[in-house]
C-alpha cells in the first residue's frame, strides 16, 4: 500500500507539473513525457528510501 | 447477484450535507465539521478530565492522558531531536485529530472526515508548508542544496535535481492520498459487505439467513482491522510529519 | 465519488471549516491542554525526586547515626577494658603491698620467736649446768659425806656437758 502510494505520488506530481509546462510553454507533449519519467524515478527514489535502503547521507545524526 | 450490485451505493456515505438545521445550512457547517468538533471535544475532555486529578499515581483516565502525552513527546524528541520540543502540540494536534477522525467515523451513523481528499490535502499540505517554512527559517537560502545531495557528480544535477524536487512534492500528495485511500477503503469494503447481508437475508429468505452470516462475520473482523488501520495511519501521518521536520531542521 | 466533486460548494467549504477547527483545537491544545498534562508530569517528577531526596537524606542520616552508635560502643568497649585492667592492676599491686607487709611482720615474728628461743635454750643450758653441779655436790656429799671443791665439779660438769653436746 505504502509503496504504490509513494509511486502514484511522486507520477502524479511529476505529470502535473509537464503538464503544466506543456500548457504555459506549449510544447505538449514534450514536458509531460519528459516529466513522466522523471516521476517514475522519483518514485523509485521514494520507496527506495522507504525501505531505508538509500538514505540520504547524514539524514540521521 | 449480479445484476443487484449496482444497487449497492457504497460511496453515498461520504456525500456531504449541511447540519444544524438552517443556522448550519447558511454557513455551510457539514456534518464532517461536525464530526471535527466532535473529535476535539473528546480529545480535550479527555485531557481535562484526565489531568484534572494531578495525582501522583494516576488513575486510568489520567494514565490514558499521561500515555497520550508521553507517546508524541517521546516521538518528537526521538525523530526530531533537540528541536523537536517546539513542534510538540503540532504533531499532537495531527495525531488525535486523525486518530479521533479515523476511529469516530467507525461509529455507525457518524462520519469520517479522513475519507474526504479535500481534508487530508489540506492537512498535508499545511504540513509541507510548514516544513518548508522551518527549512528557510533554520537554514535560509541554503535550504535548497537539500535538492542536491553533497558528492553526487555535477554531471547528473538535470537529473537529480528534477526527480529531488518531485520527491520533495510527491511527499504532501502521497500523505493526503494514503490517509485518504485507507479510510475510504475500509469504509466501502464495510459498506459492500454489509449491503451483501441485507440483500441475502432479504432475497433468499431462510437460506440467506444463515448465508449472510458469511459477510456479517467478515465485516465483524474488518471493524477489528480498520481499527487497526485507523491507529496506523494517524501514526504513519505523525511520524512522516516528524521525519519532514526532521530533515527541515538538520537538512543533510 | 462525491470526495471529488468539487462542484459541491460543501466539498471545500468544509476545508475552510476544518482550518478554523484545527487552528482553535491546536491554540486550545498547545495554551491549555497539553501544559495542564505537562506539569502533572512535572509534579510527578519533582515529587518522586523530593522524595527520592528525603529517603536519601534519611539514609545518610541513619548511616551517620550508625556510624555513631558504633564509634560509641566501640569507645566504651575500650574504656571499659582500660578501666578493668587498671581496677585488676590496682587490686593485684595493693594485694602485694599487703602480702609484702603481712610477710614482713611475721618474718619479724619468727625471728623474734627464734631469738626468744634462743635465749631460752641458753638460759636453759646455763642453768642446766647448775644443776648438774648442784646435783653432784650434793650426791658426793650424800655418799661420801664430804664436801667436795665446787671448782672441781663445776670442770668435771663443763667437760660431760662438752662431750655430751660432742655425741
Amino acid at each position: 500500500m505504502r509503496v504504490g502510494v509513494e509511486l502514484v505520488a511522486a507520477l502524479a506530481v511529476a505529470v502535473a507539473i509537464g503538464w503544466a509546462l506543456d500548457r504555459w510553454l506549449h510544447t505538449m507533449p514534450v514536458f509531460i513525457a519528459l516529466f513522466v519519467l522523471l516521476g517514475g524515478a522519483a518514485g523509485v527514489a521514494n520507496v527506495w528510501r522507504l525501505m531505508g535502503a538509500g538514505q540520504p547521507p547524514g539524514r540521521r545524526h | 447477484m449480479a445484476a443487484e450490485v449496482p444497487s449497492i451505493d457504497a460511496l453515498g456515505q461520504f456525500k456531504l450535507h449541511t447540519v444544524l438545521g438552517p443556522i448550519g445550512g447558511s454557513v455551510n457547517f457539514t456534518q464532517s465539521n461536525l464530526m471535527m468538533v466532535v473529535a476535539g471535544g473528546l480529545l480535550l475532555a479527555m485531557l481535562y478530565v484526565g489531568a484534572r486529578p494531578r495525582a501522583v499515581v494516576p488513575g486510568r483516565l489520567q494514565a490514558l492522558a499521561e500515555l497520550s502525552y508521553d507517546f508524541i513527546y517521546g516521538m518528537c524528541a526521538e525523530q526530531i531531536g533537540d528541536a523537536g520540543k517546539k513542534f510538540f502540540p503540532l504533531v499532537f494536534t495531527l495525531f488525535f485529530f486523525i486518530l479521533f477522525g479515523n476511529v469516530l467515523g467507525l461509529l455507525p451513523f457518524s462520519f469520517t472526515f479522513t475519507s474526504h481528499i479535500a481534508v487530508t490535502a489540506a492537512l498535508a499540505i499545511m504540513v509541507i508548508v510548514l516544513v518548508t517554512v522551518v527549512a528557510l527559517a533554520y537554514h535560509g537560502l541554503h535550504f535548497f542544496t537539500y535538492f542536491f545531495p553533497a558528492g553526487a557528480p555535477k554531471l547528473l544535477a538535470p537529473i537529480i535535481v528534477p526527480v529531488e524536487i518531485i520527491s520533495y512534492l510527491s511527499r504532501p500528495v502521497s500523505l493526503s492520498i494514503r490517509l485518504f485511500a485507507n479510510m475510504v477503503a475500509g469504509h466501502v469494503m464495510l459498506e459492500v459487505f454489509a449491503s451483501f447481508m441485507v440483500m441475502m437475508a432479504g432475497a433468499l429468505g431462510a437460506i440467506g439467513v444463515i448465508g449472510a452470516v458469511g459477510p456479517l462475520a467478515l465485516n465483524v473482523a474488518l471493524i477489528g482491522f480498520e481499527l487497526l488501520v485507523a491507529f496506523l495511519q494517524a501514526y504513519v501521518f505523525a511520524i512522516l510529519t516528524c521525519i519532514y521536520l526532521h530533515d527541515a531542521v538538520h537538512l543533510h | 465519488m462525491p470526495q471529488l466533486d468539487f462542484a459541491n460548494e460543501l466539498t471545500l467549504a468544509q476545508v475552510v471549516w476544518l482550518v478554523l477547527i484545527f487552528l482553535a483545537l491546536y491554540l486550545l491544545l498547545s495554551r491549555w491542554a497539553l501544559p495542564m498534562v505537562g506539569a502533572v508530569l512535572e509534579h510527578r517528577a519533582a515529587t518522586i525526586a523530593t522524595d527520592l531526596d528525603a529517603a536519601r537524606q534519611s539514609k545518610d542520616a541513619a548511616d551517620a547515626a550508625v556510624a555513631e552508635l558504633t564509634a560509641a560502643t566501640r569507645s566504651a568497649q575500650a574504656t571499659a577494658t582500660a578501666q578493668i585492667a587498671g581496677a585488676v592492676a590496682t587490686a593485684k599491686e595493693a594485694a602485694a603491698a599487703q602480702a609484702g607487709v603481712l610477710n614482713e611482720r611475721l618474718d619479724a615474728q619468727i625471728a623474734a620467736a627464734e631469738q626468744r628461743i634462743a635465749a631460752a635454750r641458753a638460759a636453759a643450758l646455763g642453768a642446766l649446768g647448775q644443776v648438774a653441779g648442784d646435783t653432784a655436790e650434793a650426791v658426793v656429799s650424800r655418799l661420801t659425806g664430804n664436801t667436795i671443791d665446787r671448782a672441781i665439779v663445776a670442770r668435771a660438769v663443763a667437760s660431760a656437758m662438752t662431750a655430751r653436746r660432742a655425741a
